[in-house]
């Protein structure tokens, strides 16, 4: 249990957000405050410097954490939202054909929707079931000559599932298509390997399984691909050049970055890489299990996503019969100090899948601080409220 | 230190070099780009002639982007510098 603005707060948003993030995240932020927040590359003293290093050191955590051999390919972004928008803008040209799913989040859709009105590419969804279970059939027969980019989330936002990506980015190779994966949900709480799994392109949050502040995320960009950058600008190298330089990072890294916030990615990072993904993903998986069978018998209340004992990230949403989302979490808020999100999760499309688009959904969601008495809460909290409609 | 200067383009690729290097203890300075080696990063690392070679091996296998290795033409190291990579 936390405590915010003075009440007790179970803390079930963990999809949206981290928190509360490790200890060693804050002491890394005020360190990098206090002594060392010049800013990095622009200049030569010993300040700025040591401000570069602190990027440099994060860089080399998420290369490790990623089977990344190079972490000059790793971009530092704001969020996962401006990675995946600097990979499917920097990609594609009129004419281009993508492939997309319909679990995706707005940050994919969008983006491709926007290339779609406006520059001519040409985009399909791949049907999943109500699970999220993604069709590999109809995604093979969808691929065309000029499919230059097949585009997915790790793990759905909304349904919690685990996307096969070893087979998408097969069948993206053997068309010829580059494969971007979305991570928001996945990077910190599951094994990723970028060369294993075959992945061009990884866009991923630092303030989610990452445990590191708002504001912090990258992109993974394979050497062989070259993104139009979506922003240009001072990179503190060959300033006397009027084009974008091409060496990396800084190609994609214009402007002042989150010195700070990356040191505390950096820290996150390294409490993530000491736990080890696989295990934290673990904890949360038994967590959801426990919810689940739970609030199985609570009468009206239905589950989303994959059924019991199948993978799935710390997501687990529902619906009420004869109950609004929006009011369910307001009162499990107000009346149990219970914090999930509802509505439509950005997600349109699952939505759809899921056949949740008028209800919308509450879903909660869970990180390495949730424990048992955080689940028995909302237990309690959901049977009380079952027995009020 | 050095007869020799490594040259970049990034100063975060300088910063790969300088951590690289100090891992394999490979000797070497921090020193401001010489004014007459053109390039788009201020840092780069000096190091002694012996050590071109281990240095060249880090570049190649690590993917570090220099812009050259370069050393001086005359001994006081600023005057004019001949690129050897």
């Amino acid at each position: 249990m936390n405590r915010a603005s003075g009440k007790p707060v179970i803390y079930l948003d963990h999809a949206a957000t981290s928190w509360p993030k490790p200890n060693s995240v804050l002491e890394a932020m005020r360190h990098s405050m206090l002594e060392e927040a010049a800013n990095p590359g622009r200049g030569g003293h010993r300040m700025a410097i040591a401000a570069g290093r602190v990027l440099m050191r994060t860089r080399m955590e998420l290369a490790r954490l990623f089977g990344i051999s190079n972490p000059s390919d790793i971009a530092f972004m704001p969020n996962t939202t401006a990675a995946l928008n600097q990979a499917i803008k920097g990609l594609l040209r009129p004419g281009d054909h993508v492939i997309a799913t319909m679990i995706e989040h707005n940050s994919v859709r969008r983006p491709l929707e926007y290339m779609r009105q406006e520059h001519g590419v040409q985009i399909d969804y791949v049907q999943v079931d109500e699970t999220g279970k993604i069709d590999l059939l109809q995604l093979k027969s969808l691929c065309r000559a000029n499919t230059r980019l097949i585009v997915c989330n790790h793990s759905s936002n909304l349904l919690g599932n685990v996307l096969p990506l070893t087979d998408i980015a097969e069948i993206a190779r053997s068309r010829g298509a580059f494969f971007l994966v979305d991570a928001a949900q996945s990077a910190g709480v599951m094994d990723i390997d970028v060369g294993a799994s075959g992945i061009d392109m990884l866009a991923f949050p630092g303030h989610k399984g990452l445990l590191g502040p708002q504001g912090t995320g990258g992109l993974y960009i394979h050497p062989s691909i070259d993104l139009v950058p979506l922003i240009h600008g001072g990179t503190g190298s060959q300033s006397e050049e009027a084009n974008q330089p091409s060496v990396r990072p800084d190609r994609y890294e214009s402007g002042t970055p989150n010195t700070v916030g990356i040191a505390g990615l950096g820290a996150g990072v390294r409490y993530v890489r000491s736990e080890g993904p696989a295990a934290i993903g673990r904890r949360e998986w038994e967590l959801t299990q426990s919810l689940m069978e739970q609030l199985s018998s609570v009468e009206g209340l239905r589950l989303l996503g994959p059924q019991l004992g199948e993978p799935r990230t710390g997501i687990v949403s529902f619906t009420l019969k004869g109950m609004d989302s929006a009011e369910i979490a307001f009162r499990l808020d107000r009346d149990y100090g219970i914090a999930v999100r509802a509505g439509y999760h950005c997600t349109p499309l699952a939505h759809h899948s899921a056949n949740t688009s008028i209800s919308g959904a509450v879903r909660s969601s869970f990180g390495c601080t949730t424990t048992r008495a955080d689940i028995e809460a909302l237990i309690i909290a959901m049977r009380d409220i079952a027995a009020s409609v | 230190m050095g007869a020799r200067v490594m040259a970049f383009d990034s100063s975060q690729q300088a910063l790969r070099a300088e951590m690289l290097l100090e891992e394999r203890d490979i000797a070497f300075d921090m020193i401001p780009t010489p004014g007459a080696i053109t390039a788009g990063c201020a840092l780069s690392l000096s190091f002694s002639t012996e050590e071109l070679g281990r240095v060249m091996a880090v570049v190649q296998e690590e993917h570090i982007e220099i812009r050259g290795i370069f050393r001086a033409s005359d001994s006081s190291g600023e005057g004019s510098f001949e690129q050897l990579v």
